[in-house]
């Protein structure tokens, strides 16, 4: 089967660590892209851009000092922007749908959960080729349209609004079952250091 | 481009693909032979890295971050974020890296700290507990599920966070 052309592509990955670089980099190979560019955050990526037109962006979301989402709106809407509409795949450990929320309003194209898989991965590129989105211009948003779905992220829905979490989240004291958990994990915890 | 729109005014703009220009017409949806071959380059790629060594001093800190929110209330704040980035951190690696334990039990740490901005000593408690379990799976090497023990501290610690 004649498959798309991916050596074709420039992909800049950009995140804090070299292991998860390097795991991205290993998949895009296997793939068959050829133009792949690292940077270790949203700075370096930008000065990257400067240099090489780039394709696609795969952006962890935490990094020190400009993150993912930081980078992302810089790139949707900051007027030295090397490019609004580059498509940028977002990964994350984060799995709380409020968090996956901030990342579609920060411009994402498309999130992915952290651990990495390569389906997920080769997924999130062929859906970007196949299924591209329109951009929408509001007075308080630019970026991909964020009334079409984004492909489901891979970790446990937890739909709750942070906001909500907030409110129930007041310091209060352990119920009798849950001491008796704290207490069966530091037992837990004992008993491996012993072992 | 344009100044300020009306309120609810939406501009809907069609840029051109230039990622589908790009690599071709000729394909559609995934090649398994081509996904087949990834999930074996990365699952080599995987067993070559090991996790213990960059998790042992994240853990570390971690654990200080901890200590701190204690020592030092007046900026909890800080340390919250500062704990809830290092386990965010760790949590996505672990899953990748052999240590889906880690991911795990990180990821009851960050739900536990979504929308907390102070703690009392109760929840310093909890944390310090998520996090020695995370050093315990760590120092053990307690890779995939972990096993029984694995399983078990999992259970309690769940039922800890709710």
């Amino acid at each position: 089967m004649m498959g798309y052309r991916l050596d074709r592509l420039t992909v800049l990955v950009v995140d804090d660590n070299q292991h998860m670089r390097s795991l991205v980099r290993t998949i895009l190979e296997s793939l068959g892209v050829s133009q792949i560019l690292e940077a270790r955050d949203g700075a370096h990526a930008l000065e990257k851009m400067g240099q090489t037109q780039i394709d696609l962006l795969i952006v962890d979301w935490n990094m020190e000092p400009m993150d993912g989402l930081a980078l992302t709106r810089h790139l949707r809407t900051s007027s030295e922007s090397p490019d609004q509409f580059v498509p940028v795949i977002m990964l994350s450990g984060h799995t709380e749908k409020a968090r996956v929320m901030q990342a579609r309003d920060s411009g994402v194209t498309e999130f992915m959960a952290k651990p990495v898989s390569a389906r997920s991965l080769y997924a999130r590129i062929v859906s970007i080729i196949e299924n591209p989105r329109p951009f929408v211009r509001t007075n308080d948003y630019f970026g991909p349209d964020r009334r079409r779905q984004m492909l489901p992220f891979d970790g446990p829905d937890r739909r709750k609004a942070a906001g909500a979490e907030a409110a129930s989240k007041q310091s209060q004291p352990l119920s009798g079952a849950q001491q008796a958990a704290l207490n069966r994990t530091k037992d837990t915890i004992k008993s491996m250091h012993k072992s | 481009m344009s100044g300020e729109k009306p309120k609810g005014a939406v501009e809907v703009i069609h840029p051109p693909n230039k990622i589908k220009a790009r690599v071709g017409p000729a394909g559609k949806g995934m090649d398994p032979n081509l996904l087949a071959r990834a999930e074996a380059a990365m699952a080599k790629a995987q067993e070559q890295v090991d996790f213990t060594v960059q998790a042992n001093p994240e853990l570390a800190k971690a654990a200080e971050a901890v200590s701190l929110l204690l020592s030092d209330r007046e900026n909890q704040a800080k340390h919250l974020n500062n704990l809830f980035n290092i386990v965010h951190d760790l949590r996505g690696g672990g899953g990748n890296f052999g240590y889906p334990l880690v991911t795990r039990i990180g990821g009851m740490l960050c739900r536990y700290l979504e929308g907390r901005t102070s703690v009392g000593m109760v929840e310093v408690e909890v944390l310090r507990s998520l996090v020695d379990a995370m050093r315990a799976v760590v120092t053990n090497k307690l890779k995939g599920d972990g096993g029984p023990v694995g399983q078990e501290l999992c259970a309690s610690l769940e039922r800890l966070v709710g």
